[in-house]
C-alpha cells in the first residue's frame, strides 16, 4: 500500500514537470546558436557538487525537545546520474510515567538519483532514486514498573554499538533558487530494515536516521538548503527538440 | 497581449516554488502521523496443558484428576486465582523480573515442577504508552522439571490471559 501511494505521487509530480520540461525546451531554443556537440566522455563528467543540510532537522532541534540531530546532504552529476551521499546524527529522549528513553546515533546513505528533467539549461532536478543506509547507535531505558503477581521492577537497560541498516526508495526535487543557492526536498520510504538487537540488553525503539521500528516500513522527509559549486557551464542533458 | 508573454516565461518558476511549498507542507502532515497504540504492551502469558502419560484414547487428565493444583510460583504463594479448569490446563503470566519462572502443581499427594525459561527484552513504545517487556524462545529445561515429560509446543508467549493457546504439554503418569 505505501509503495503504491509513493508511486502515485511520483508519476503525480512527474507529469506536472514533463510539461514544466517542455516548457523549457521551447524558451531555450533561443541558445541553440551556443551549444556545443559533446563527446560520449564529456556528457558524463560532472558539471558541479552540490552540497547542504536538511532545515527540517535544524528546526526540529530547536522547537522539539524529544529530538536533536542535523543532517548534511552532498550530490554530484554525472550526465542524468547523481552520485549522493547523506550523513548525519540525531538523538531522541522521552519521559513517560513508567520509563524514561534516550537514544544517540549517527547514520549515512548512499545512492543514486535518476534526473528526469533533461532538457533543462539549469539542470534543476526532479528525481527518483535509490539508497543504501546504516546506522550506528547506542540506547537506554530506564524502567519502573508496578505488577500486582511480581512486584516492582526499577532497573535501567542499554544496548551499545548497536547496528542497523535499510534501503530507502527517493523521490524528490532540487530547484536553482539564485546563483550558487539551491533547495529542495526529498520524500523518502524506508524499508528492508535489519537491526541486531535479537540479544541485546533492549529491544531498539528507535534507529537514527530511520525511525521507529515498529513498522515493516517508514516515511521520511528532508528540505533541504544547498550551495553548489560548479565545475563547468552547464547545458541542458539532452539538446532541445527541434 | 498585456503581460500574457509575461506571465508565459514566468509561469515554470511559480510552478517549481508552489511546489517546493507543497513539499513543506507534506512534510509536516508528515510529522504528525499516527502514534502507536498502548494496549497489550506485555506478552509474558502461556497456556499449559495437564496430560496422562501413555493414555492410549485421550491423553487429557479426566475429571478424577481434580486434586491436580497449581501450589506455588517462585516459592511463593499462588499469586492470583487459578480458575475452575486447572485440571486439564491452566494460563499463567511468567515473571517479568527475572527470565525464568518456577512453577509447582500437587496432585494425589506428589509434587511436580518446572522452571520455565526464556528470553525477556523491554522495548520502548511511546511518550503515552511507556515501555513494554517481550517475552519470547520460551522452554523448559528437562533437568529443572520433575513431570514425567514435557512437551513445548510454542516458544512466543501471548498478550492475554484470555486465550486457548497452548504452549507447553506437561505429561505425569
Amino acid at each position: 500500500m505505501r509503495f503504491a501511494v509513493f508511486y502515485i505521487i511520483f508519476f503525480a509530480g512527474s507529469s506536472v514537470l514533463n510539461t514544466y520540461a517542455q516548457s523549457q525546451t521551447t524558451n531555450s531554443t533561443n541558445a541553440q546558436d551556443t551549444l556545443q556537440v559533446d563527446t560520449i566522455r564529456n556528457q558524463f563528467l560532472p558539471t558541479g557538487i552540490r552540497i547542504g543540510t536538511d532545515v527540517i532537522s535544524i528546526v526540529k532541534s530547536r522547537i522539539q525537545n524529544t529530538f536533536s540531530g542535523r543532517e548534511f546532504n552532498a550530490d554530484i552529476d554525472f550526465n542524468r546520474y547523481l552520485l549522493a551521499i547523506d550523513y548525519g546524527n540525531w538523538g531522541r529522549s522521552f519521559i513517560s510515567s513508567n520509563s524514561t528513553y534516550t537514544n544517540d546515533g549517527r547514520y549515512w546513505r548512499v545512492g543514486a538519483e535518476a534526473n528526469f528533467l533533461t532538457r533543462d539549461p539549469e539542470r534543476n532536478v526532479f528525481f527518483l532514486g535509490l539508497r543504501y543506509a546504516r546506522s550506528n547507535y547506542s540506547e537506554s531505558m530506564s524502567v519502573i514498573s508496578t505488577d500486582r503477581n511480581y512486584g516492582d521492577l526499577t532497573r535501567t537497560f542499554t544496548s551499545n554499538d548497536m547496528k542497523a541498516r535499510w534501503f530507502e526508495l527517493n523521490a524528490g526535487l532540487k530547484v536553482k533558487i539564485w546563483k550558487i543557492i539551491w533547495m529542495g526536498y526529498t520524500g523518502r520510504l524506508k524499508f528492508g530494515l535489519k537491526k541486531d538487537d535479537a540479544q541485546s540488553d533492549m529491544l531498539t525503539h528507535d534507529v537514527p536516521g530511520y525511525g521507529r521500528t515498529d513498522r515493516e516500513t517508514a516515511w521520511g522527509f528532508t528540505y533541504h538548503l544547498y550551495v553548489r559549486i560548479p565545475f563547468r557551464p552547464t547545458t541542458s542533458i539532452q539538446p532541445p527538440k527541434k | 497581449l498585456g503581460n500574457l508573454p509575461l506571465v508565459y516565461l514566468y509561469a515554470p518558476k511559480i510552478m517549481i516554488k508552489r511546489l517546493l511549498w507543497m513539499g513543506l507542507i507534506v512534510a509536516i502532515a508528515l510529522s504528525c502521523l499516527e502514534e502507536p497504540d498502548c494496549v497489550n504492551l506485555k506478552n509474558g502469558y502461556i497456556g499449559l496443558s495437564f496430560r496422562r502419560l501413555f493414555a492410549i484414547n485421550d491423553t487429557t487428565l479426566s475429571s478424577k484428576d481434580t486434586t491436580l493444583v497449581l501450589s506455588a510460583i517462585n516459592a511463593n504463594n499462588v499469586p492470583f486465582n487459578a480458575g475452575a479448569n486447572a485440571v486439564k490446563g491452566i494460563r499463567i503470566p511468567l515473571d517479568y523480573t527475572a527470565d525464568s519462572t518456577l512453577i509447582s502443581f500437587e496432585t494425589g499427594g506428589k509434587k511436580y515442577q518446572a522452571v520455565f525459561r526464556y528470553q525477556i527484552q523491554p522495548q520502548f513504545i511511546s511518550g503515552d504508552c511507556g515501555s513494554r517487556f517481550v517475552f519470547g524462545d520460551l522452554n523448559v529445561p528437562k533437568e529443572l522439571s520433575s513431570f514425567d515429560s514435557v512437551n513445548v509446543i510454542n516458544r512466543t508467549p501471548v498478550d492475554t490471559l484470555a486465550t486457548s493457546v497452548v504452549h507447553v504439554h506437561l505429561f505425569i503418569r
